[in-house]
């Protein structure tokens, strides 16, 4: 009783909506579009599930399969959407059952079988702790002659005749639109409360009813998506007319700037692994060992042939800590233990997985790459890109082609310009080319390699031991000169006649100094030269292999990037076509649309074309669509949310591509969602037919509604008649609504959830 | 051995005042005889001697004891690093090789002025003389009975007996008397020669013993990874 109560509290629509099944018994397959045609007209229920239509049955359906159906609508998820609609004012209370509209169609006119009417009775026994069924009973055709049991379970009975009041036959086809529209009256309105009102249910047997309605033109939404995709899809498959130089030019700079930026990354890597790195575009100016500990295993104490330690001789402490380890290394030359090749491949190990955090960078670049390929697409959000992040001829020449094409052109370019040329550039002295990648980059070439390395090292350094081992000391020096003293003694004294003693000590300080100057070049100049040498060397060919291995990592990573961009502009070609060949529908039903018009479709309906509202309509539309908050989401810069669609899901990462035809289908339905939310409020026969319709204007159309809602069929004994205008409460305000003189006073406004028709139902009450 | 030897052998020399270092003299029959150069070579004869023996034996201590004595004097003084530092050390050249040059020059300088004052004698006093007496005589009179009386024979034969024969007696001459005043004024100490020849022969000896004692550390060397590698498969 509570749901009773629940559901005859009206809403701020002034009705109430019940979950309704409709079941058709008909052999008629036109009763099929007939259901179609009401599902489609009270698509808002019928898409959350309150409407459900069974049939055309041929056969009598079985209480068990009836009462399934009716269980279907028996879900609490239903009615929280119900609620959250507004249609109903709150849930069932907890000791109330569910209420359950049941509208039975019996199409007479072409069944000969025995009707049973008790079906609905036995249905309700099987749902009787579950829900409150409401049945209902539209007949077609003659009046049985005696009453079929269990008739008396329905309210409204209502009957259909081929022969109108009058006397007038009604074609087929009429009758059926009139159960169309008496159906959505009867569903989508609180007309049965104004029955209830109206109708002693007890001493009437039945309600002979005629419906005629004002639609507005059912490919109104369909020529309001043409125009909206036409536009929409008009700035994606523009022609691409202009020079691609402009776009490959500016494609390059960016493709070398994405290099640049990666090669910034891997030396930012390679200071962080101990590595003094200076670059300068895509060159590598130096590249110095700073690690100490690597240092001090490779080359000792001392490694001024890696790098000039002068800068760091400030004081007369440091120098005379780097003059003790310079003649330590000159007099002693270091060589390496056993364990650098462990150390060397350690380090290079350690300094290969520090590289992959590269990863993190090329996807970075990816999806800045995906945003500035985006504006190709969306030409509004090039005022949003930061200064940095595109090209600076964009502004000062004319703006670069828009579209797909333009798009697709722009990724091959920068596809061919990131694939041509090295990565890295070797400007160190003496000059060279560009660094080979490594061949390799696994765990047994890096041990592979440190052996190697360590061996060059060991190689290097075993040169300068080879010439130090024939260095005299300046012991051994004096041992040499020894015996030149007395000698250069008595020939000064032969040639300059000098005195013994003075011709002594002059020869022992010439001796001296030429020691002294010999010892000094060989040991100052021409070994510590060669330790440098050595040093540098050795250091050359590990500074080589670092940058072998990072021009590997920054290879490896730009054929991802490469890879990822084909895929994706094969996807974006796949777009494409997807969206030229709807482009081309969509202009050919625009054409269509200069030929259609409003037009009487049948007895009882008017189609209405609101020609002259469309393109507005569709311009709201299209706004709407461009602004679409669910594909903003990510994107939100891109002023078109379709481009911002595109990059999300169509250059995904993680998971495949959307394909064309699948998005065109999403596209479809939202541009549906968007017209129906946006744009549908506004559209109402009644404002439609003032401006396009010369006949029905100034009110005239209440008149042609009741003419055409002729009660089709004769009662032997009328009771009370009725007149019932379904429509908006604001298109009953003013001259054209009821103070229109062709407005009737004993007619009944009742409120609806329908806002593109206006119907109305005439009845005559059968006692 | 031999290069500290000869340091040794040369500073006991150069400081030994007690060495005898003069000429031989002999006086028989009041006419006193003095033989030149003599004392340099006795001094040279007592310095190589004396270098000999000490070199040789100690190469046969060494040999008869099997030790090196390099070997001993790197682990008793191992800061000098004798035989890395200097007996194997090959640089710098000029260094180790400056007493050689010197040695040469001195001894080029003693052979010149033992030899160099005879042989101008010799110049002076026979063979330029007979030339302008009897050798020029003897060519003009050659030429004339070979060539008769040919146009330039008269200017050659002028030429000859003329300013050549002037040119000899006059310049030629003044200048062997001059350079022989030199060398007999140029005073070389009798040290030199002993030096030079001691120092250009003994670097001969050095050399090879350098070579020898090179080649048995090697060996010593090899040796000892052999047995090192013995006992380690051992």
């Amino acid at each position: 009783m509570n749901s009773q109560r629940a559901a005859e509290i009206s809403t701020d629509q002034g009705f109430f909506v019940l979950p309704t099944l409709v079941v058709a018994w008909s052999s008629d397959e036109s009763m099929e579009s007939l259901l179609r045609a009401v599902r489609h007209r009270l698509a808002p229920l019928a898409e959350i599930g309150a409407l459900k239509c069974l049939g055309p049955l041929k056969d009598p359906i079985p209480t068990e399969h009836l009462a399934e159906e009716c269980q279907t609508l028996l879900s609490l998820d239903l009615w929280h959407r119900l609620v959250s609609q507004g249609y109903q004012p709150s849930l069932p209370g907890p000791n109330s059952l569910a209420s359950l509209r049941v509208i039975f169609i019996i199409d007479r006119s072409n069944v000969s079988h025995n009707l049973t009417l008790d079906i609905i009775e036995k249905s309700k026994k099987l749902l009787a702790r579950r829900a409150r069924l409401m049945p209902m009973l539209i007949w077609l055709g003659d009046k049985p002659k005696s009453n079929p049991p269990g008739l008396a379970s329905y309210w409204p009975r209502i009957r259909l005749e081929r022969m109108a009041s009058g006397g007038m036959e009604v074609p087929r086809r009429d009758m059926l639109a009139a159960v169309e529209h008496l159906l959505v009256a009867l569903i989508g309105s609180n007309m049965i409360q104004y029955l209830d009102e109206i109708v002693n249910k007890d001493e009437t047997k039945w309600i002979i009813i005629g419906a005629s309605a004002l639609l507005l033109d059912n490919r109104t939404e369909q020529f309001v998506r043409e125009l909206v995709l036409n536009e929409i899809l008009n700035s994606f498959v523009a022609s691409l007319d202009v020079d691609l130089d402009r776009i490959e030019r500016a494609m390059a700079e960016r493709a070398r700037k994405l290099r640049e930026s990666l090669l910034q990354e891997a030396s930012a890597i390679l200071r962080e692994s101990g590595w003094d790195v200076e670059i300068s575009g895509l060159s590598i100016r130096k590249c110095v060992l700073r690690n100490l500990n690597l240092l001090k295993s490779l080359f000792g104490a001392y490694y001024g042939g890696i790098e000039n330690q002068r800068s760091s001789l400030l004081s007369w402490n440091s120098m005379y800590r780097w003059f003790l380890d310079l003649i330590s290394a000159l007099a002693d030359p270091f060589s390496p233990d056993p364990s650098i090749e462990e150390k060397i491949y350690q380090h290079y190990k350690e300094l290969s997985e520090k590289l992959e955090r590269i990863s993190s960078k090329i996807l970075k670049e990816y999806q800045d790459l995906r945003i500035l390929l985006g504006a190709f697409l969306d030409r509004g959000l090039l005022t949003r890109i930061p200064a940095g992040e595109h090209p600076h001829r964009w502004f000062g020449d004319p703006p670069l082609p828009s579209g797909l094409r333009a798009t697709i052109a722009a990724l091959f370019a920068f596809q061919k310009h990131l694939a041509e040329g090295g990565d890295v550039e070797d400007a160190r002295e003496p000059a060279r080319g560009s660094v080979q990648p490594a061949p390799l980059s696994g765990d047994a070439y890096l041990r592979a390699a440190g052996d190697v390395d360590a061996q060059i090292v060991r190689e290097s350094l075993l040169r300068y031991v080879h010439f130090a081992r024939q260095l005299a000391s300046p012991w051994g020096v004096l041992l040499y000169l020894l015996p030149a003293w007395p000698l250069l003694t008595f020939l000064i004294q032969a040639f300059a006649r000098w005195e013994l003693i003075p011709a002594f000590l002059v020869a022992g300080l010439i001796l001296f100094l030429i020691g002294v100057v010999d010892l000094a070049y060989h040991w100052l100049w021409k070994a510590r030269r060669l330790l440098h040498e050595s040093q540098s060397r050795a250091h050359r060919a590990l500074a080589d292999r670092v940058l072998s291995l990072t021009a590997r990592v920054i290879q490896d990573y730009r054929d991802w990037m490469l890879s990822r961009l084909q895929e994706d502009e094969l996807a974006l070609e796949d777009v494409y076509i997807a969206f030229l060949r709807r482009h081309v529908a969509a202009e050919q039903t625009s054409r269509d649309l200069n030929e259609a018009r409003s037009q009487e479709i049948n007895l009882c309906t008017y189609s209405i074309l609101y020609k002259e509202e469309l393109q507005s309509w569709a311009k709201e539309a299209v706004e709407a669509l461009r602004q679409y908050p669910d594909w903003k989401r990510e994107f939100a810069p891109f002023e078109n949310a379709l481009t911002a669609r595109i990059i999300t899901d169509v250059w995904p990462l993680a998971k495949q591509p959307l394909p064309g035809q699948a998005l065109l289908k999403e596209l479809e339905a939202v541009c549906d969602r968007v017209i129906r939310d946006c744009a549908r409020p506004v559209w109402h026969p009644a404002t439609a037919v003032e401006r396009e319709v010369k006949d029905l204007q100034g009110g005239k159309r209440w008149e042609w509604l009741w003419q055409r809602a002729q009660p089709m069929g004769s009662s032997e004994s009328p009771g009370l008649e009725f007149t019932i205008i379904i429509t908006r409460e604001e298109f009953l305000m003013g001259s054209t609504g009821k103070n229109s003189p062709y407005w009737q006073p004993e007619w009944r406004f009742v409120s609806s959830i329908l806002d593109r028709e206006e119907i109305c139902v005439r009845g005559i009450i059968e006692g | 051995m031999a290069w500290i030897y000869l340091i040794l052998i040369l500073f006991v020399f150069y400081f030994g005042s007690f060495i005898p270092d003069n000429d031989f003299e002999f006086t028989i029959a009041e006419f006193r005889l003095h033989i030149p150069l003599t004392g340099s070579f006795r001094l040279l004869a007592y310095g190589f001697i004396a270098w000999q023996l000490l070199w040789a034996l100690t190469r046969w201590i060494e040999q008869k004891t099997r030790i090196d004595i390099f070997y001993l004097l790197d682990q008793k003084i191992s800061f000098l690093q004798l035989r890395r530092r200097w007996l194997y050390a090959s640089r710098p050249v000029f260094s180790t090789w400056l007493a050689v040059r010197l040695a040469q020059i001195g001894l080029m300088l003693s052979l010149i002025k033992m030899f160099g004052v005879p042989f101008l004698e010799y110049l002076r006093g026979v063979a330029v003389l007979e030339l302008i007496k009897n050798v020029i005589p003897m060519l003009v009179e050659a030429i004339l009975s070979r060539f008769g009386s040919a146009e330039w024979i008269a200017i050659l034969m002028s030429w000859l007996s003329g300013p050549l024969t002037e040119w000899l007696s006059g310049p030629v001459m003044d200048s062997l008397q001059d350079a022989e005043k030199i060398l007999l004024e140029f005073k070389l100490h009798y040290m030199i020669f002993f030096s030079s020849f001691m120092i250009v022969y003994v670097n001969k000896l050095y050399q090879k013993e350098r070579t020898e004692r090179y080649n048995l550390d090697i060996k010593r060397m090899q040796e000892k990874r052999r047995k090192q590698k013995f006992f380690d498969f051992q």
